[in-house]
């Protein structure tokens, strides 16, 4: 009798049918990962070739930034074709189930542009080019050609927070820019960057952000803020920049 | 914001009473000393912050729900862990007493899961899917360990997802729908009231509205990965039920397939856990979890696991080689609960 009633189940404890389909599931989940990150060489790849033709700017004289500028051009373009390859594949699936694959290289495409952007490479060509230009993230999503920090809809998109950090990036690099400006001895350029700088620290002194990457890296601006600080005083103290002047910005 | 002309005077004129005596600390005429931050950018901050800011309000009601929905399984575990059962699947159902506890601490965790749907509505659903899977898995854990009791079968993902989805708890708790109390409250009225149409429509109306944007909320989704890891946590609560069902069930019936049951088909409750772990053991150790995050997780379970079933396997040992000592029908006390098992005792 009892062993009848213990019995019944025995052979239907599992049904098979479910370890089949989570490994469905898991193969199917792998293959995409595979498949992103395929392209993510390609984006890595296009990403070395602009920050590689944009490094330059630190030793050229800001009379031929232009052309350095128009060189990059290409490069924006094949990241621009990836990009879309991207976008295309990660829209099938829920964003944040794989944002964190390509987060990287979504800050370094983004911050490329915002760099290129500050630099002057996207003003009209009927105007003359001018420096310290804050891409916004909309105009950082047009240059990409992806969509940003969606709300509604569950598509592929530069977030919030890949934004920032690609600004914190560009902060980084203006440091050192304001270094080498004077260098060549373009003396107005730092001024323009501290200036600049400020403006973008105070913006981030206005975000809470909790414990997380983004936090430590907004937590160092304030060094970069003062290294700049130190290269306009040493310009200020040996009275190579007039201080009155300090408010017209464009070193061109 | 500069400060505006019209607090200026304000303080002034409030201050004007007290000026002989020591100023009054209040926290006005400070907050106007210091400027709001001005510049180019503050205003994008500004919506940046707001937007940061919903997100990380969110993210953090999602990890408090998980943190109290693991709680609350872990309970209803500990529940099922004072069961006594002699047959697998339990002949009846859950003895009463039990079933309350139990039934407690699951309305708790429905409360939580539909609180937190709103949260989890389209992008949100996956973003924070690592801040309330634990809370998920620790249910799966429970549930899928009550389904096995009763049932002798592991629960399929598509009840789980049921379950899990925040929109069923009313099903799950045999309660009531809000929606019946209302129109129940609405009859009511229909009685008392003078004009018991219009209330009644009125009330009928609000609530339907409510029902539809209910509906238009999808419910919380079960990944598979939350699900696997959820059933390998549950092989840990077979094998603590296992350990203490061969120390409490006598010896001639633990090892009642060697004696009884010539195809060696497992007879005593103990027997029936220990073949189910190695069912499940080989079963998962046939998935192939790749090297994701997930896959780690599992890995690191799978071996927990072939731990847990050596355990129950040491323990038939010990019984095997110390039990043939002990005086004939001796059973070593462990029903504290007194009642505990009685619901599913045929004997």
């Amino acid at each position: 009798m009892m062993a009848d009633l213990t019995n019944q189940a025995v052979d239907g404890m599992i049904d098979p049918e479910i370890f089949k389909q989570v490994q469905t599931d898991i193969d199917e989940d792998i293959k995409v990962r595979d498949e992103i990150r395929g392209l993510l060489k390609s984006l890595d790849k296009h990403d070395r070739s602009i920050q590689s033709v944009l490094s330059r700017v630190h030793a050229v004289p800001a009379s031929s930034l232009a052309a350095l500028l128009s060189s990059a051009q290409p490069f924006f373009e094949q990241q621009r074709d990836t990009l879309k390859e991207l976008d295309a594949i990660a829209s099938k699936y829920p964003y944040y189930k794989y944002n964190s694959i390509w987060t990287r290289e979504l800050q370094a495409a983004s911050y490329g542009i915002v760099l290129a952007g500050w630099l002057g490479a996207f003003t009209p060509e009927n105007e003359e080019r001018k420096e310290g230009r804050l891409m916004t993230i909309k105009e950082v999503g047009e240059k990409l050609g992806v969509s940003v920090n969606v709300r509604e809809t569950d598509v592929f998109h530069l977030s919030l927070e890949e934004y920032l950090h690609s600004l914190i990036n560009l902060i980084e690099e203006l440091t050192r820019l304001a270094v080498n400006s004077v260098t060549l001895g373009d003396y107005q350029r730092p001024m323009l960057i501290s200036k600049f700088v400020k403006d973008l620290h105070a913006g981030f002194q206005l975000l809470n952000l909790k414990n997380d990457a983004l936090r430590r890296r907004s937590d160092s601006i304030k060094y970069n803020v003062k290294k700049i600080e130190d290269v306009v005083y040493d310009l200020a103290l040996r009275k190579l920049i007039n201080q009155t002047d300090s408010q017209a910005p464009p070193s061109q | 914001m500069p400060p505006t002309g019209s607090k200026r005077p304000f303080s002034g004129s409030g201050s004007g009473p007290h000026r002989t005596g020591p100023r009054p600390q209040s926290h006005n005429p400070q907050q106007l000393q210091q400027p709001a931050p001005t510049g180019p950018y503050i205003s994008m901050f500004t919506e940046f912050r707001n937007e940061l800011d919903e997100h990380q309000d969110r993210r953090e009601r999602i990890i408090k729900a998980s943190r109290d929905i693991t709680a609350a399984s872990k309970k209803i575990i500990f529940s099922l862990q004072r069961l006594r059962p002699t047959t697998l699947p339990l002949t009846t159902s859950l003895p009463q007493n039990i079933n309350n506890e139990i039934l407690q601490y699951e309305s708790k965790i429905q409360d939580l899961l539909a609180s937190i749907i709103p949260d989890l509505q389209g992008l949100d659903g996956p973003r924070w899917q690592r801040q309330i899977s634990p809370g998920l898995q620790e249910y799966i854990e429970a549930i899928g360990f009550r389904h096995y009791l009763l049932k002798r079968k592991v629960m399929e993902w598509e009840e789980a997802d049921w379950y899990v989805s925040g929109l069923h708890g009313d099903e799950i708790l045999g309660r009531k729908k809000k929606s019946e109390e209302v129109k129940e409250d609405v009859e009511m009225i229909d009685v008392v009231s003078t004009q018991p149409i219009e209330t009644s429509s009125t009330a009928e109306g609000g609530s339907e509205k409510k029902e539809e944007e209910k509906k238009d909320l999808k419910g919380i989704q079960l990944t598979k990965e939350d699900y696997v890891l959820g059933l390998y946590d549950m092989t840990g609560e077979m094998m603590r039920f296992a350990i203490t069902s061969v120390a409490t069930t006598p010896l001639a019936q633990l090892l009642g397939a060697a004696k009884d049951s010539a195809d060696g088909k497992a007879v005593s409750t103990p027997q029936c856990l220990l073949q189910d772990l190695r069912t499940l053991q080989s079963a998962f150790e046939g998935l192939d979890v790749g090297f994701t995050a997930f896959g780690k997780d599992a890995d690191k379970k799978l071996r927990v696991m072939q731990d847990s079933v050596k355990k129950v396997e040491y323990a038939f040992y010990g019984m095997v080689v110390r039990g043939s000592e002990r005086p004939e029908g001796w059973v070593a006390d462990f029903d504290a609960g007194g009642s505990g098992g009685g619901g599913g005792d045929n004997e």
